[in-house]
């Protein structure tokens, strides 16, 4: 079944057909070729496909696209709406908070939120912040070590 | 030629190249690339059975539902795929060997429709007795997994025994055991084991195919070895090489799981049935744990013996690798296990044996390491029981026996200089060795030290050799378009090669490093390279890079010389400007490659515009035997824990890691730090969490809910990154890799710290909370 659904996504309003099954993921993916959002396992278990949805942090993969109609999105693409990158992103730069890459995009959301909600996070926090995230390559400690640095940075 | 100056960007902090378009959202990995509208989606048929005969594989039903386009069984196709052993059958054909091995390829017009015609194939199976234990495999009873091993395609390097499930064998001895052993005060033998894991990285493998007019074939694909793809599919296909061209996307993380061929030659299959349209094939995440590549469970067998002096005499060790249905990808793994199966020592008398063993599971490759993790988790165990049993500390008696230069390693060679003894001394120091046990953080938990050393050879052999091409592209402006293009045929998969490419090309011709641009490989372009499956890029590309720089800039400098009429030592390119220490005359470089430079009589001369490099290991012997059996250098290092362990639950936390590694040279600090970091972490899960568990042949975790991954909770408090730089005799300004073997040394660092907590010892990885109650309950 088709549904017509509207979504703001980084600032920009879209109108959009979607099926019932297609999720939020999906819909950014494969309509708006937002794809620094990523697939890494469709099940809500890895955080590769984390997203602001009205301002709360999401697994992307586990929203259907229908229930998303009227919401605010942001995604990696918007973060630095700018035009310019974050602090968060320059330090996860500074302190190899990535490696291959393809996590870093739900990290980053993730860690987003975490610093909007507590911009003085200590160590405890941003391990909690961040547990649903996984990270192959890095160890996490450039991404803990990123995170830290933005938050002082902010201030 | 100012020395420092061609160094400018080496040695030092630089910055990932690509950072800021991964931070971006930016990086186009392959399930991010757009195809077009005439895109087709494909879905595996899965194996349901571990060994079993295929009584039927009916296509009908699928091929019955709108939009699917083609089905492919075992009955279409009958290739095998295999760098050193053609093994694996492209699709199942008369048996299925494990759960996961694709049975019939689905192609249709979305994802949705494929995965629902990949249910609708009807698969009849008759259940055959399955092996499901390395150890099983090899008794004179056990099911035969490959009844027509003697019908493989096989090279000269593996030693199959037929009519058994033994794919290969390799053994090496030195010295007189009998002496060794009548020389021992002291001889310890135990078994110990290693679960098998997934290399789980990020990103899913993938692949596009498509088939062209002409007949050739483009194949996109996630890989860490192009070209070694577009030889084992061409082969098994039975197509000429040359009509089919693999291209690397971005790769979302590989640890070795995307070496080989894993599922890219079912796109090509699907693309050669559909002309013209573009197949993609990208894997769920169930799919990667039970049909890509898993690191082999090992069961390794030691016997060692040392005097009363703490010298060891002897070692004879067994390693048993489980393949699982196909041993192709372990094949060199096993020859690098028995070259260094005795750990980083001094061991005048030794026998190793590697056995590669069928079984009814999912095919192992190397995952980090080349099988180094897993030897050591046995050896660097047993070096502590055999220092408890001499009452030694186990740093001295380790210090007492570490490997040296000029020592004899394998069967003959001769050891290079190594830091090996400095990394153990930074290593002890950072937690503090030599001090009392720290006091623990609650009255039911207590707390250890371990450590470890570690060495992982580089075998000097065809995959070793490397060729780059820096060529310089006329441009308006040298900014504009990095008109300084490198081709190599080796791939950045996260580790940090295209950013050592851009510093090592900057450096030495003597240009700004916004300048120069690294091609994405292209079999039809780029050159030829071997996998890089031992983290020795930085070694046998970064020389190719350097010849092929050096090449350049004596074509470019040649002709200015010739034109200015002056001695090409004279001149120097700075900053992009060519440059004479003699008449003080300059030269824009991007001035030489658009307009030429202009003689004296009013004529232009134009230079070369491309350098190419070769870096070719010198090879010991003709034959691949001989090539296999040849270690190029040895990587080593050490690492050291601090653990606390909860005596009523069993948990470990890890407190401190320090790891050391001998780099040779340190080409940009930063990123070796952040692979020994990132090292340390991969192996800290497969120590403590990871494992693959199977009931007969099932997979029973097979997704990261019920996987246990490390997360950021479990980064210790403290993780210390270290090198040692004993330079490298043939490696580019010393310089050696340690990205593959960052994690060696860790699990036998923690189970040793664990031993000394607790006093029990772990013999199985991984060290579950489980593991230490039960001992601890005896």
């Amino acid at each position: 079944m088709k549904h017509e659904i509207t979504l703001v996504v980084n600032g920009h309003e879209h109108r959009l057909q979607v099926e019932s099954h297609h999720t939020l993921l999906d819909v950014l993916r494969r309509q708006l070729g937002l794809t620094g959002t990523k697939h890494g396992c469709d099940c809500g278990e890895c955080g590769a496909c984390s997203i602001w949805l009205n301002d709360h942090l999401v697994l992307s993969c586990l929203v259907l696209a229908a229930e998303a109609d009227g919401a605010h999105v942001v995604t990696v693409e918007g973060l630095a709406a700018s035009g310019e990158f974050t602090h968060l992103q320059e330090a996860f730069i500074v302190h190899h908070g990535m490696q291959c890459g393809f996590c870093t995009a739900g990290f980053l959301m993730a860690a987003a939120a975490l610093l909007r909600a507590n911009p003085r996070p200590n160590t405890a926090a941003i391990r909690a912040g961040l547990a649903g995230n996984l990270c192959r390559c890095t160890g996490y400690h450039g991404i803990l070590q990123a995170v830290q640095t933005a938050s002082r940075i902010r201030r | 030629m100012h020395p420092a100056r061609k160094t400018q960007w080496l040695g030092r902090p630089f910055p990932r190249i690509e950072a800021g378009l991964k931070v971006a959202g930016g990086i186009r990995y392959l399930d991010d690339m757009d195809f077009g509208p005439d895109l087709v989606y494909a879905a595996i048929v899965h194996s349901t059975r571990p060994h079993a005969r295929l009584v039927k594989v009916d296509p009908t039903p699928a091929q019955a539902l709108a939009g699917v386009f083609t089905v492919l069984t075992g009955r279409d196709v009958s290739g095998r795929l295999g760098h050193a052993l053609a093994d694996r059958p492209l699709l199942a054909q008369d048996r299925v060997r494990y759960v996961g091995e694709p049975v019939a390829v689905v192609a249709a017009a979305t994802p949705e429709l494929a995965a629902a015609a990949a249910q609708r194939v009807e698969v009849i199976y008759e259940d055959l007795p399955g092996v499901f234990d390395g150890e099983k495999a090899l008794q004179s009873d056990a099911p035969l997994i490959h009844p027509d091993m003697d019908r493989y395609e096989r090279r000269a390097f593996v030693h199959p025994r037929v009519g058994t499930n033994l794919a290969h064998v390799c053994h090496i001895r030195r010295g007189d055991m009998e002496a060794g052993w009548q020389a021992a005060a002291t001889i310890i033998a135990d078994t110990y084991r290693v679960a098998p894991i997934q290399h789980a990285s990020m990103e899913p493998h993938g692949a596009v195919a498509q088939c062209h007019p002409d007949g050739t074939i483009t194949l996109w694909a996630s890989t860490q070895a192009p070209f070694m793809q577009q030889a084992i599919i061409a082969r098994a296909l039975g197509l000429d090489p040359r009509r089919l061209h693999v291209r690397a996307a971005a790769v979302g993380g590989g640890f070795g799981g995307k070496s080989f061929v894993s599922i890219e030659a079912l796109a090509v299959l699907l693309a050669m049935a559909l002309p013209e349209r573009p197949v993609k094939l990208v894997l769920q995440r169930v799919e990667e744990f039970i049909s890509t590549f898993v690191r082999p469970a090992l069961v390794a067998h030691v016997r060692m013996g040392a005097d009363r002096q703490g010298r060891l005499t002897a070692l004879a060790a067994h390693y048993v690798w489980d393949a699982g249905a196909s041993a192709d990808a372990l094949i060199e793994l096993a020859w690098a296990a028995t070259l260094a199966g005795t750990g980083p020592y001094a061991i005048p008398h030794a026998e190793l044996t590697s056995s590669v063993v069928y079984t009814n599971h999912t095919p192992a490759a190397p995952m980090r390491g080349n099988g180094m993790a897993e030897v050591h988790w046995a050896i660097e165990q047993h070096m502590d029981r055999m220092a408890a049993a001499l009452d030694m500390d186990p740093m001295s008696f380790r210090l007492h026996n570490l490997i040296k230069g000029g020592d004899l390693i394998g069967d003959g060679q001769v050891m290079h200089a190594t830091g090996l003894e400095q990394c153990l001394h930074q290593v002890a120091r950072a937690v503090r060795w030599r001090a009392a046990p720290g006091k623990a953080s609650a009255p039911n938990r207590r707390r250890g030290r371990g450590l470890a050393v570690m060495w992982s050879p580089v075998l000097r052999n065809t995959v070793t050799s490397a060729t780059a091409v820096v060529r310089l592209e006329p441009a308006p402006t040298a900014e504009a378009v990095q008109p300084v293009v490198v081709e190599v045929g080796s791939m950045d998969t996260g580790q940090g090669f295209a950013t050592l490419v851009v510093q090592l090309v900057s450096s030495l011709l003597g240009v700004p490093p916004e300048w120069v641009r690294v091609q994405p490989v292209d079999t039809a372009r780029s050159p030829v390279q071997g996998p890089g499956l031992s983290g020795q890029l930085t070694w046998s590309q970064g020389n190719a890079i350097v010849r092929a720089v050096q090449d350049l800039r004596s074509r470019l400098l040649g002709t200015v010389a010739q034109a200015w009429e002056e001695p090409p030592g004279a001149l120097d390119i700075v900053d992009g400007v060519i440059y004479s220490h003699a008449s003080r005359r300059s030269l824009p470089l991007w001035e030489l490659v658009q307009a030429g430079v202009r003689r004296a009589d009013g004529s232009v001369l134009h230079p070369d515009r491309r350098g190419e490099g070769r870096f070719e290991p010198a090879a010991p012997g003709e034959s691949d035997h001989e090539q296999a059996l040849s270690v190029a250098h040895f990587s080593t290092g050490a690492q050291a824990v601090e653990v606390e362990v909860d005596m009523e639950t069993g948990t470990v936390d890890v407190l401190h890691i320090a790891s050391s590694f001998d780099v040779g040279h340190a080409l940009n600090p930063d990123l070796v730090v952040a692979q020994i970091k990132g090292g340390a972490m991969q192996a800290l899960s497969a120590t403590l969490f990871e494992q693959m568990r199977r009931a007969e042949g099932i997979p029973l975790n097979a997704r990261l809910g019920d996987y246990h991954l490390a997360t950021i909770f479990d980064l210790p408090p403290t993780i210390e990154a270290m090198v040692v730089e004993i330079p490298q005799g043939d490696g580019p300004f010393g310089a050696r890799g340690v990205s593959d073997h960052a994690g060696v040394g860790l699990a036998p660092a923690i189970a040793n710290a664990v031993a000394q907590a607790t006093g029990v010892r772990i013999t199985d990885m991984p060290i579950t909370p489980e593991h230490i109650w039960r001992a601890l309950q005896t």
